[in-house]
């Protein structure tokens, strides 16, 4: 599907290597091959989706948005007219420096998986939401009222803003985290397992937040995770990652109705399903997720898969179109049929 | 309960509610977790008393001055203080016998006997020798002393006749001070070190730990006596004095640096920090916002913890010899001059100035330990 707007973020074959070295000279004998060629994109106010297990590369890859981590190959672009509309707009991250990072980084803020590391213990909650202020140079005064307005914006009473975080509960904690990554009017947040150290009950009320937040800011949201069913609730559209690459990218309900690669049929297969009358038929996949140092030949998933084919040993399968903006890397996505989620009725 | 009770109840909420918006800070929170360690808040409390008598106020505390002679009273003992003279009367003001010499018939040596027909009263707020408190104030209150002819020696005095117990308390102006100053040059030093080496990590790191480790290898009191030794005969009483502090802190910096530099390398993986990097925040914002303050508790032990062993190193170095130099005093000294066997046989009292270094250097490890186990204070232990 082709939408009339330009994508906000285009990674073009993002790779991220990290050297492995032994010995006192530090020879390199190998990489880990965190991200291994991605290439998506994120259109201005949706809601991505980016699952996979651990150690799949998506945080790796939330970090390379955010300049974190130099990718070893690949651009990433961001469209913005902070910078003036030189071509069109459309920036290369990595070229950015000094002022002008400065700039961008006011655009593209975060949110963190641990509320307990992620605020300094030493600072109060007025200090902490007002840091990015104070970095871009507001007055004391200033950012002293636009805390106010953060905390309210995100459900906090003014009364936290002297107190200090050991004295709030994780998810008092993740809201002030939220309030602090929209000191700075962000564009788009990237939102690294928000919810993943939160109790459930509490998931559903910080997700309703981001929900609201992203309809009266005009948000744009990458939200990784590895819940299918957090992802599920809030993303429009969805990528699934495996061993560094994307292996397939769709609207949310269709992915969960129906897949069209291997992998996700089989996540989908283990996830819970809130229907007792369902029977769950799990496919267990065979194995253990291949070291990323070593990735197999072809397909990644080829070794555990069992549609697997010849060509799937010896040729790596492109992320191609093949329904309406439904994307797959698998060479036999056309005559395969995948079981996805039973349609869940509205209560 | 009447209208004014209510209000009252009302007004008491309000304030507590007042109060619970200002949360805790981290200090406040330190402090309730270190009352509780009663060793910790008794060594706080004597060496609060310690540096106001022995540092701040010494001249008050002190009976006599640093130097004040008493040729007719060499090497002698304590004087007892007593309340019930010998007819049996009791005397609400302590009191102290007069000394007489005399000759012991089998030994031949001075022998001091208490003269009960001279009676001092223990007097407070004399006014005796004057002074100039921190150089600028003159004065001549002293906290004990007694009429004049007479002699309150509390620890006995030593062979030029001076009071021991004066003599301490100078003394102890000098071995308290020099831990201070000492772990004050290793505490700059080591920190901004060991930030920038956990920090930076790389060719840095490596340069500079394996200079601590090559400063840390060389065994402590032969490298002290080393430098000591080869600091200027004719230098003054004070540039020997801040030359022995450098020496002092020159082994010692190295430790905190490393202490430091593991803080600050656990600390860096934080997301706190990866949140200001996120911001924005340049190297310099990170170290001062977030990494120092964090390690501030840690410092602090570091440093209080580091304290005994400048003292026990100054003192080590001036009983050899080597240290502070005549007619600055230390404990040190002060044990110098006892040294030999004829004094701890005929004047123990001179062995006193031990005691002091033992409490001192006992109180700093209780308070340092102390601190170090409040420093976590969001661990519910």
């Amino acid at each position: 599907m082709t939408k009339a707007v330009d994508p906000m973020v285009e990674l073009h074959n993002v790779k991220v290597h990290f050297p492995v070295t032994q010995g006192v000279i530090r020879r390199v004998i190998g990489h880990v091959k965190a991200v291994d060629g991605v290439t998506f994109s994120i259109w201005p106010g949706e809601t991505l989706g980016l699952v996979g297990e651990s150690g799949c590369g998506k945080t790796t890859l939330g970090r390379v948005i955010l300049q974190l981590i130099e990718p070893t190959d690949g651009r990433v672009y961001y469209r913005t007219s902070s910078l003036g509309s030189r071509n069109g707009g459309k920036i290369d991250l990595s070229l950015l420096e000094g002022e002008d990072l400065k700039i961008i980084r006011r655009e593209i803020a975060a949110i963190f998986q641990d509320p307990n590391s992620s605020l300094n213990p030493r600072m109060t909650v007025a200090d902490i939401v007002g840091e990015p202020m104070r970095i871009h140079g507001m007055p004391r005064k200033e950012r002293r009222e636009k805390a106010v307005e953060l905390l309210e914006m995100v459900g906090m009473s003014s009364s936290c803003l002297n107190r200090y975080p050991h004295e709030f509960s994780g998810g008092q904690r993740q809201r002030i985290g939220i309030a602090r990554a929209l000191a700075l009017r962000p564009r788009l947040i990237i939102c690294d397992e928000p919810v993943s150290a939160l109790d459930v009950s509490i998931q559903a009320q910080v997700l309703n937040l981001m929900a609201d937040l992203q309809e009266k800011l005009g948000l744009t949201y990458l939200f990784i995770s590895h819940n299918l069913a957090v992802v599920q609730y809030i993303s429009d559209r969805v990528a699934v990652m495996y061993l560094g690459q994307i292996v397939e990218v769709s609207e949310a309900a269709q992915l969960y109705q129906q897949p069209l690669h291997p992998y996700t049929e089989a996540l989908l297969s283990a996830a819970p399903v809130s229907d007792p009358d369902h029977e769950k038929q799990r496919i267990l996949l065979e194995g253990n997720v291949p070291s990323p140092m070593n990735p197999p030949a072809g397909c990644y998933f080829h070794p555990r898969c069992q549609y697997a084919k010849d060509v799937c040993s010896s040729a790596s399968p492109k992320l191609r179109d093949v329904a309406n903006g439904h994307l797959v890397a698998c060479h036999r996505a056309e005559e395969l049929e995948l079981k996805g989620l039973p349609i869940e009725e509205e209560y | 309960m009447g209208i004014n009770s209510q209000v009252d109840l009302e007004q008491a909420s309000l304030k507590k509610d007042k109060r619970r918006e200002e949360g805790l800070s981290y200090w406040q929170l330190v402090w309730r977790k270190f009352k509780k360690d009663r060793a910790a808040l008794v060594a706080g409390i004597v060496l609060i008393i310690f540096y106001l008598t022995m540092v701040i106020f010494t001249e008050f505390f002190a009976p006599y001055q640093l130097e004040n002679k008493f040729i007719r009273y060499i090497n002698a003992p304590p004087q007892k203080i007593r309340f019930v003279d010998s007819e049996g009367k009791f005397h609400w003001r302590p009191f102290v016998y007069g000394l007489r010499q005399e000759v012991d018939r089998e030994t031949f040596s001075r022998v001091y006997k208490e003269d009960t027909t001279k009676v001092y009263p223990i007097r407070f707020f004399v006014r005796g020798d004057s002074y100039k408190w921190l150089g600028i104030f003159p004065s001549d209150l002293h906290l004990i002393g007694t009429d004049a002819g007479g002699t309150v020696f509390l620890f006995g005095t030593d062979r030029q006749g001076r009071d021991l117990l004066s003599r301490i308390m100078y003394g102890g102006r000098i071995s308290l001070t020099i831990g201070l100053v000492g772990v004050s040059l290793s505490l700059c030093f080591g920190s901004v070190l060991g930030i920038v080496s956990g920090f930076y990590g790389g060719v840095v790191d490596n340069i500079i730990q394996r200079t601590i480790e090559f400063l840390t290898s060389f065994p402590a009191i032969p490298m002290w006596m080393a430098l000591a030794a080869a600091l200027p005969p004719d230098w003054s009483s004070i540039k020997i004095y801040f030359g022995i502090t450098i020496i002092l802190s020159i082994i010692g910096w190295g430790g905190l640096a490393r202490q430091i530099r593991g803080k600050v390398l656990a600390l860096r993986e934080e997301e706190y920090i990866l949140a200001a990097r996120t911001m924005g925040a340049s190297d310099a914002d990170i170290i001062f916002t977030h990494l120092f303050p964090n390690c501030l508790s840690h410092i602090i032990v570091s440093a209080t913890l580091a304290i005994p062993g400048m003292i026990l190193g100054e003192t080590s170095l001036s009983f050899l010899g080597l240290g502070i130099k005549p007619p600055m005093t230390s404990w040190g000294v002060l044990l110098q001059e006892g040294q030999n066997i004829r004094t701890v046989v005929q004047a123990p009292w001179l062995l006193i100035p031990v005691f002091f270094v033992i409490v001192t250097v006992l109180c700093f490890n209780f308070l340092g330990d102390g601190l170090r186990d409040s420093a976590d204070p969001y661990s519910r232990l």
